[in-house]
Formats: C-alpha cells, structure tokens, sequence
C-alpha cells in the first residue's frame, strides 16, 4: 500500500461513485417495483419524482466516471515516481494484477453509463415511459459494476509495493516481451494497421449496405454496428501501440498508450482518445438503439436518435483518424521516410 | 356544437390519501367550459375552488377522473408532458400575485418563457408590448416588492399572458383590492375576453359575479358543484 | 430544440442561478468561504509536494549512479579503501569516489548540519567553481588549508545570529578542543534543497570532525556511463561483497517522492475530517430550505418550470460556487507556495532539521493537479448537493398556490 495524495483522491471519487450509485440502485429498485402507468396514488407520484434523481445521479456518475478515468492515468503515472523500475503509468499498472483490470473495467463502465442515459433519454420523450421497468431493471443489474470498481481499486492500492521491482512500457510493450503487451507490439504495425482498416471499412460498407437495401438486413446491419464498434475500439488500440505511439515519439522502441496524453506531447491523447471514445461510445449506442423495436413511436424516436448516434461515430472516427495519424504525416513529409 | 376547451369528468382529489388529516378538496365533479366564454366559479371558503381552479390549471393531478385541456387528456401525463401543455395553454393567476420578491418586474414576467428556449430578442418584445399594455414600463426594472398592489396584480395579469394562453384562470383576483381597482381590473379581463381568451375565474365578490359579461356561474360547496 | 436554444436556454438558466445566488448570498458567504479554505489548503499540499517531487527529479541528476555502503550488524560503518579498488574493476564502472560526509549537531542553534569531506582547491577550479560565492579575506593572516569550509545559504543565515559567519567553531562533549574552520564561500540560492543545511569541508578537517580514521571512508560513489547496467552492478557488487549495501539513484529518487507522497496524504487525510464536517454543513444549508426558497420554487414550478429545469438552476449554482472557490483556493495557494513560501506547511514537508529550504521551488503547475483538486473538492461537494437539490426541485406548484 502507498498512501499517496492521488491514492487519496481516486479513493475519495470511488467511495462517492458508490455511494451515489447505491442511493440510485435503492431508488431504481423502488420505481421497478412499484411503477404503475395508471395509478393516480401519492406513490406514483412519488417515483415519477424519483426518476429526476436517478437521472440526476447517473448524470453526476458519467461526469466523475470520465474524471476518474483521467485522475487513474494520471496516477498511474505519478507512481511511477515512487515504484522501482516504473518510468510511466504502464509500469504502475502492470506492477500487480489490478491495474490493467481497473482500467478495462472502468473504460467499459463508461460506456455502460453513456448508453444507460442515451436510452434513459429517449424514454423520457414518451409519455407513457415505455421502457421504465427494463430501465431501472437494467440500472439494478449493473450495479456490480461501481462495486467492482472500488474493490478492484483498494486491490490495487494495497498491491502497489515499492519494494518490488517493475517493468515498464520499455519492456511491456517490448518486441521480445512475453504476455499479451508484448505480442501487441509484436503483431507488427502493418499487421494492426491492416486489422484495423479492415474494421473500419466493415463498418462503413455495412452502413452503406445498410442504407441501400431493405428492412431484413437493415435491421441485420444496425444491429451489427455493436459489435463492429467494440472491435473497431480495440484494433484502434492496437494500432495505437504499434503505430500511432511510435511517430508521436518519433521512437521505434517507445510504444507507450499513456505519456502522449500528459503536458510534454500538449495533451495529444487526450484529443486521441476523446475522439475515440466518442465514436465507440455513440456507435456502440447505435446499435444498440436498434433492439428497440416496440412500441412503434418509441421504434420511430429510436431510429432518429440512432440517425444521430451515426453522424456523431461517423465524426468521431474521422476525427480519430486525423488526430491519429496526423503525426505519422508529418513525420512523412518532414522526412519523407517511414520509421 | 360547442367547442369545449376545458372538459373535467368526475374528478376527485384528495390530499393526503390513507392518512389522518385526509382531505378530500373536489369531489366527483364534471365541467365543462366552451372556447371564448367567461365563468365564474363562486363558493365560500374551503369549498373547494381554488384545488378546482389547479386541476384545470395542470398544477396538480386528480386522484381520479379526467381532466381535458384543448382536448388533450392531462390529467395522467408525467410532469414534463403536462408542463409542455401547461405552458401553451394556461395562463394562471394566483391568489397573492406570487411574483419573485427580489427580482425585477420584467423579470419576472419572463419567467414562463425561459423553459420554452425562446431567444431573448424575443423575450424582451414579449414584455414590453404587454408591460405597455399593461401600463408598467415605468415600472420595468422595479423589483416586485415595491409595487403597489393594484401594479402587482397587472404585473401577475401580464406574466400569465406571456404565453399566450388561450386560457386565462385567476384564483380570486379581487380578494386584494379596492373597487377602483377592482373595476380597472375587469376592464382588462373584459378586453381579454373580446380577444377571444377562455376565462375562469374564482371569486366571492358580487362585484365581479354580477357582470353582464359573465357567460356562466358555477357555485362550489363541499368540494361539488351545486348549481349553475 | 436546434443547438441554439439550447444554449439559449441555458445562459438564461446560469443567469437565473446567479441572480439567485446574489439574492441569498448571506446564505452562499460561508460556504464560500469553507470552500476557499479547503481548495487552498489542497492545492498548496499538492504544489508543494509536486515541486519538491520535481526538484527531486532535478537534483538526483547529481546524485551518484549507486552508493555503496558497508553494513556490519545491521549499521553502516566506514568503508575502506580496498573495497573502493575491487569495485572500480568491474566491467562497466567508470570511476568510484570515496566520500566522507556525515552529520553534525550545533547545541546552542539546534541546528543539524550535513558535513560534507572534499577537496576544495580542486573545487575552485572545477564546476564548483560557477555555484560558489567565494569570500576573499583582507587581512593576510596565516590560515590552515585544512581548516576551510564552504556553507549553504541558510547556514549562513543561521549562524549570523551566533557570529560565526567568519570561522565556525566545531564542538562536542569528549572533545579535547574545539575545531575552528573558515567560511571561504556560500552556495548559491539554486540547488536550495540540497544545499541549504550543508557544510563542504576541506577533506582533512572534515575527518577530525567526523572522527574518520585516514583509510576509511563513509561510502562511495559509483558512477556508471551507460544506465542500462546500474542495476545489474549493483547486483553483481552484493554479490561479490556480502558486507555492502547498494542504492541506487532510481532507490533513492523513488524514496523521496514516497516520503513527500506520504507526507501530503498524511496532509490530505487529516484534512478529510475537515472536508467532511464541511459536507455535512452543506448538506444541512442545502436540505433546510427557508419558506421564502421554497415559494419561489413553487412559483417556477407553477409559471411551467420543469423539475429537471430546476435541478439545472441548482447543479449551476453549485458549479458557480464550487468554481469560485477552486480558482480563488487554487490562486491563493499559488501565491502562498511560491511567493510566501508556504510559512507553516513546509515544516511538515522537509524532514527533521531547523533549516528548512528557503522554498524558492519552481512553480510546477499542471493540468493534472486541477483533476485531483476537482475530484477532492467539487466532486464530493456536488455529491451531497445532488439530493437536497432533488427534494427541492420537486417542490409541488400547489404548496405556493395554497398561499403561506
Ligand atoms: N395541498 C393541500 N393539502 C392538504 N389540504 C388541502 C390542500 N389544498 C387544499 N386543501 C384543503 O382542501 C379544501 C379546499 O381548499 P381550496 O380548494 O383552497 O378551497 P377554496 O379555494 O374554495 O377556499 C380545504 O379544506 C383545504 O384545507
Ligand atoms: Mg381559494
């Protein structure tokens, strides 16, 4: 355990999430259990007003979630002062089992709460509350996530130790490492990069195809935007590892997910991943909006927000690309070489 | 065939259901009230108008029964759905003018139009016709608490028109003034009702019951509706 | 609504919060002014920490590769000469220095002093030479070369006050007699940390100070050219000599900023007691809504506002006044870390000694403190608003309309 001030402050954000979180499960629980469209009784007013705070609540909870994915790196990073052999947050996280386990978990969080008040959104347009029960329902069954969260923290926070030593992105990410970090490296960037345009070419032949034929495979086609989108953050990870990193570095052994985003590369990550995040989080969500098939003004409303996912993931991955490989066409052009 | 724009079907609202102090305000009670008409609901205290008056004016929902506005069935609505009727159609009076004591008059007049997203450009247009035709753009930047009473209630008179309700309640709006006053102010309503508004008022004061302009009088007793 | 009203709306819902603020700004003073407090008294951890944790990282440039020291009985004791010789052969090292340092403790100041042995001749013509201000003396008298010291700027601050800013008398119990040694220079204000409690000693006087025998040393100094093989010497050196410790400078660094990490969260976690009777006032200041608060909200609700209109006009307020704050709490703190140099605080932060670093530290202010900042102070207090914010909101019209 490192008792240390950015310890101290994902502490205190975990805890607040939680207890948030708690208060909102409580309540959720409550309207799942008791909402009746018809009654005109003190109780179903009573949850109509509970729908304002829960909203409120998971509002609140993206907001510190966003927050607390930065403070995490950032700490990730500072530690790496305190932990032998860790030169940046890649050597704190991999210094035990944890660290990149939290990571993961809290990128998937985030997403999970984005689209929880995408749809949270388009059921408040109607005026019966069509989805209301799976709503609350959906909010109770991801609770484990926030518990998850701040256990996998305190794991994490108890592990760190300064007295063993760690290896580092130098060696993580290295060509001859083992493990997973090691092999990403490894698949060569040609290898990802050709992943990753097959990905993004899928998606976007799949909606042009999409928007040329009929309802079957339109439905077919929305519906595999989801999964598109999860490989398209994933391959764009990879191809951060192994391409992208190395022109922000200009090195070919610096393979490294987190220095770019602090203030020596002028917070360079922070537009990457900003972009990166927006067109998962709104691609993931319109595929999602397509599972929303009843009842029919609903079905409508979904399909116009879904229009709107499209547009905003479109953006995203454009804006993705440029940010991305802005750095390699530079170098290109300065040099007029590859590294 | 008369053009109903409030229809209430057996309403019933009870405060404070299964609980000791349980009131119950109206009772089984039906009305109806045609485009362009002037009503006047009278009854002694406690009689029930003033919950009557809120029903109809979407600020509180029935425990049972049916309130129709423009033909829209409110009353089940959630919040934000009848707060979207609320404001394109109603246009409410309160009984103490309830303007935000520390705020300017034109302030406060605007008030209704801020959840609409109306440009300010807008806004500004808005209250200045009314706060000339009501008679205060002297009084524009005054706060409300420094009104006169007579200035308050025409303050009251124009947040209500902001909107442009078709729908006008007032909930005893002579209960506060003097009869100068009193007959300026059915001057206004009167020149409302020529412009084609709805209106609904509450009151015990023969002097506004009396009129000839009044279309219908309804008379409230133990939350009913006993005569007409 | 297109993008525009929205935001049309939304200037007109800040500019709502803050008329209301201003209204009730009796109300708002304390919170205010807790909230101040408590971001200043963060913020100026933070950046005390943050730049000593950076001055760290500067001057550990200097310190050697590793340092290797004899341990007997769980002690370190003197090193000798010998040992020096078989570490210089192993491949890799460059050169190996013999170093004679320790502590010294002045009574009457009660002051610890960090003696360092050198050879100031080779001093004056080196490096040294830039950070040194040497004294030159008048008088011509006869001086011994042994007997010549340089001394940090804070030392010599401190001992104007016994007026041994010329010769200084070395001095302990058991001694025969004292030892005098003159002030030939000051280091300049620069390296401050490092050098405010130091002593630099002509290497001969330093040992009758020290009572270091002539073939024995305090430790030595490793210096490797290629980094890549620090850990690996100093893994080979345990080996080859079962009766030395090695640290390396990546130990050292890593300690520091362990020990400044602790000491900021020791800090942070005294002030949390703090910060939670503060959630709790807001949590009391924000349920109790006077009458008046109520009717107004009543009056919006009425007039066609939504409840999530009015949850809005409160999360501004709260983003107004948690905004003020930080920056004012982060302001003043700035002020108080790098021009006042943080009277009070640096105490805790730098160690035992009576002479403190003059805290000249270079500002070190990043993007990432004001992450920590927010997720310490506003986060915490927009949590415990978000419910009383929600009980207010949902203020029924009629309460207003059954007038009070
Ligand atoms: N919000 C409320 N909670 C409890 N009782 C109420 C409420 N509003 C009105 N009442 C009760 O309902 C009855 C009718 O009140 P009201 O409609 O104000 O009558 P009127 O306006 O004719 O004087 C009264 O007995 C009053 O006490
Ligand atoms: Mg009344």
């Amino acid at each position: 355990m490192i008792l240390h001030p950015w310890i101290l402050g994902l502490a205190v954000g975990h805890s607040t999430l939680l207890l948030l979180f708690s208060l909102c499960v409580l309540n959720a629980w409550q309207i799942f259990r008791g909402w009746d469209y018809n009654s005109t009784g003190e109780n179903q007013f009573l949850l109509e007003k509970k729908t304002y705070l829960i909203s409120s609540i998971i509002n609140f909870t993206l907001f510190v979630q966003i927050l607390m994915l930065f403070l995490f790196e950032i700490t990730a990073d500072e530690l790496a002062n305190v932990l032998p052999g860790a030169m940046c947050a890649v050597g704190t996280l991999s210094s035990n089992n944890y660290g990149f386990l939290l990571l993961n978990l809290k990128i998937v969080s985030t997403f999970v709460y984005f689209m929880w008040l995408v749809i949270n959104y388009l059921d408040n347009q109607m005026e019966t509350y069509p989805l209301v029960k799976k709503k609350y329902l959906a909010l109770i069954l991801i609770y484990p996530l926030p518990i998850m969260e701040i256990i996998l923290f305190f794991k994490f926070a108890f592990h760190l130790d300064p007295s063993v030593i760690t290896s580092c992105c130098g060696s993580v990410f290295n060509e001859s490492a083992k493990g997973i970090g090691g092999s990403l490296a490894n698949s060569s960037a040609s290898i990802s990069l050709s992943l990753f345009f097959c990905v993004a070419f899928l998606l976007l032949g799949n909606r042009y195809i999409t928007c040329r034929w009929g309802r079957g495979h339109k439905r077919l086609g929305a519906l595999l935007e989801f999964p598109f989108w999860i490989l398209f953050f994933i391959t764009a990870i990879l191809v951060t590892i192994s391409f992208i990193s190395t022109y922000v570095y200009e090195m070919v052994s610096h393979n490294c997910l987190f220095c770019f985003i602090g203030s020596q590369y002028h917070y360079y990550g922070v537009f990457l991943y900003f972009s990166l995040f927006i067109a998962t989080g709104a691609g993931m969500t319109g595929g999602l909006l397509e599972m929303i098939t009843k009842p029919a003004i609903l079905a409508k409303k979904a399909r116009l927000l879904q229009k709107k996912m499209h547009t905003v993931s479109f953006y995203g991955m454009m804006l993705f690309l440029v940010t991305g490989f802005w750095p390699f066409i530079v170098y290109y052009i300065k040099t007029g070489r590859l590294i | 065939m008369d053009n109903h724009v409030i229809e209430i079907i057996n309403v019933t609202k009870t405060y404070n259901k299964g609980k000791p102090n349980e009131v119950t305000a109206v009772k089984d009670t039906s009305l109806e009230i045609n485009e362009g008409s002037l009503v006047v609901l009278k009854g002694s205290s406690g009689s029930g108008k003033t919950t009557l008056l809120s029903l109809i004016g979407c600020q509180t929902k029935p425990t049972t029964g049916e309130v129709i506005i423009q033909g829209k069935k409110v009353s089940k609505l959630p919040e934000k759905f009848m707060n979207l009727h609320k404001r394109k159609n109603i246009g409410f009076i309160f009984q103490h003018f309830q303007l935000i004591a520390g705020m300017s008059v034109l302030d406060n007049i605007m008030l209704p139009l801020i959840p609409e997203g109306i440009s300010s450009k807008e806004r500004y247009r808005r209250a200045n016709q009314l706060l000339e035709q009501f008679n205060l753009t002297h009084r524009r930047e005054f706060k409300t608490s420094s009104l006169s009473g007579g200035e308050q209630q025409r303050a009251a008179i124009a947040r209500a028109l902001i909107n442009n309700p078709g729908i006008l309640l007032a909930d005893e709006p002579s209960a506060h003034l003097d009869s100068e006053l009193t007959s300026s102010l059915l001057d206004h309503i009167s020149r409302l009702k020529q412009s084609g508004h709805t209106i609904l008022i509450t009151s015990h004061d023969p002097d506004v019951y009396q009129k000839s302009m009044v279309d219908h009088i309804f008379e409230m007793k133990n939350g009913q509706i006993i005569s007409s | 609504m297109t993008l525009r009203t929205i935001f049309e709306r939304q200037r007109d819902i800040i500019d709502y919060s803050l008329q209301n603020m201003l209204r009730r700004w009796s109300k708002n003073t304390l919170i205010l002014i807790i909230f101040i407090v408590l971001v200043f008294i963060v913020s100026s951890v933070l950046f005390i920490n943050g730049s000593l944790t950076k001055e760290m990282m500067v001057t550990s440039m200097d310190l050697p590769d590793i340092t290797v020291q004899r341990i007997k009985g769980g002690r370190q004791v003197n090193i000798q000469a010998p040992d020096a010789l078989e570490i210089e052969k192993i491949p890799g090292v460059e050169a190996v220095e013999k170093r004679v340092w320790g502590y010294f403790y002045q009574e009457t100041l009660q002051a610890n002093f960090t003696i360092y042995g050198m050879d100031l001749d080779q001093l004056e013509k080196g490096e040294y030479n830039q950070i040194v201000d040497w004294k030159s003396y008048p008088d011509d008298i006869e001086r011994n070369p042994d007997f010549r010291m340089i001394v940090g700027h804070g030392v010599l601050e401190l001992l104007k006050n016994i007026e041994m800013d010329n010769t200084f008398l070395f001095f302990q119990p058991g001694w025969q007699q004292l030892i005098s040694f003159d002030i030939i220079g000051t280091f300049r204000g620069e390296t401050e940390l490092q050098s405010n409690d130091m002593m630099i000693l002509q290497i001969q006087g330093a040992r009758k100070v020290l009572e270091l025998p002539d073939n024995e040393f305090t430790d030595l100094a490793v210096f490797i050219p290629n980094p890549e093989e620090i850990d690996n010497i100093a893994l080979k050196i345990q080996r080859l000599f079962p009766g030395l410790r090695t640290v390396t400078r990546e130990q050292i660094k890593n300690s520091y900023a362990s020990v400044f990490g602790w000491k900021s969260a020791f800090v942070l976690s005294s002030l949390l007691a703090g910060i939670f009777a503060f959630l709790i006032l807001i949590w009391d200041k924000a349920s109790g809504l006077s009458l008046e608060e109520k009717r107004e909200i009543g009056i919006l609700k009425a007039v066609g506002w939504d409840t999530a209109l009015v949850l809005q006009v409160k999360f501004w307020e709260g983003l107004i006044l948690s905004g003020i704050s930080s920056v004012s709490g982060i302001l003043l703190a700035y002020a108080f870390v790098y021009w006042l140099r943080a009277p009070g605080l640096k105490q805790i932060f730098i160690g035992w000694s009576t002479i403190y670093p003059s805290f000249r530290l270079t500002p070190d202010v990043d993007f990432k403190f004001l992450v920590l900042i927010i997720t310490i102070c506003v986060v915490p207090y927009l949590a415990v608003t978000i419910f009383p914010a929600w009980k207010a909101a949902i203020t029924d019209p009629d309460v207003m309309i059954r007038n009070i």
